[in-house]
């Protein structure tokens, strides 16, 4: 649901931003891609499986 | 290079971000393999990407417009060359189906740094942040909506694999199918 999430926030950024809230698309962006950074160092600390 | 003309290239740009969304989904779909955590959050920065030349069609290009695609195109660089870390090692098949000899990470690594490039050679023509903004033409807001579309068909499809928990690090089904 994390990513689902994400793609909601930037789906909402860009909504905003097209309907005339430029600083509410800029505030939802940043706000997404720190979630998104946060989110990212969540997965990549999990424990590796090797395929071969 | 004028501010039609930088229209011009962030409607490309936004055309190139909805085909990268589309052959995903697209693999996704026809060859049923699922896109891990790293994998969604590429296809996120990839989103992420598109918001910034959004705000250039619809007020005209500005370099805060810019700079939010570099940060998004860093994320994506990010996440995308930690996934290759994870499948550098000799004997190392990857994740998922390589396309044209890569994986789609690979690709993806390739993009966002192209991605980078491509914007400070824009970015290096000043007239385009002087000129008053016009009405964004039809073919930029189709291009537009066809990213907002794919983004909602992102979101849609990614509930549909994870349900509402933390999606599994090697997918195989849709959770939320079953009742997940």
């Amino acid at each position: 649901v994390d990513q689902t999430v994400l793609f909601i926030f930037f789906l909402t950024a860009m909504l905003a931003g097209w309907f005339g809230g430029r600083r509410a698309a800029m505030t939802l962006f940043g706000i997404a891609l720190v979630f998104s950074v946060a989110d990212f160092f969540h997965h990549a600390t999990s424990a590796l499986t090797l395929s071969f | 290079m004028t501010a039609r003309a930088a229209i011009l290239l962030n409607a490309l740009s936004l055309y190139a971000v909805a085909l990268v969304l589309l052959l995903a989904l697209f693999f996704q779909l026809a060859w049923y393999e699922l896109p891990c955590p790293l994998c969604l959050l590429q296809r996120v920065a990839f989103v992420a990407l598109a918001v910034g030349p959004i705000l250039n069609i619809r007020y005209g290009p500005r370099p805060s417009h810019y700079a939010l695609s570099v940060l998004a195109a860093l994320v994506g660089i990010m996440v995308s060359v930690r996934q290759v870390m994870l499948h550098i090692l000799p004997g190392d098949k990857g994740y998922g189906s390589p396309i044209m000899g890569l994986h789609y990470y690979t690709w993806a690594a390739l993009f966002f740094v192209l991605a980078i490039a491509l914007i400070a050679l824009v970015m290096l023509f000043d007239r385009q942040f002087a000129d008053d903004p016009s009405p964004p033409p039809a073919y930029a807001k189709i291009a537009v909506w066809l990213v907002i579309l794919i983004t909602a068909a992102n979101a849609a499809s990614t509930l549909l694999e994870c349900g509402f928990a933390v999606c599994p690090e090697d997918p195989v089904r849709y959770l939320f199918l079953l009742g997940g």
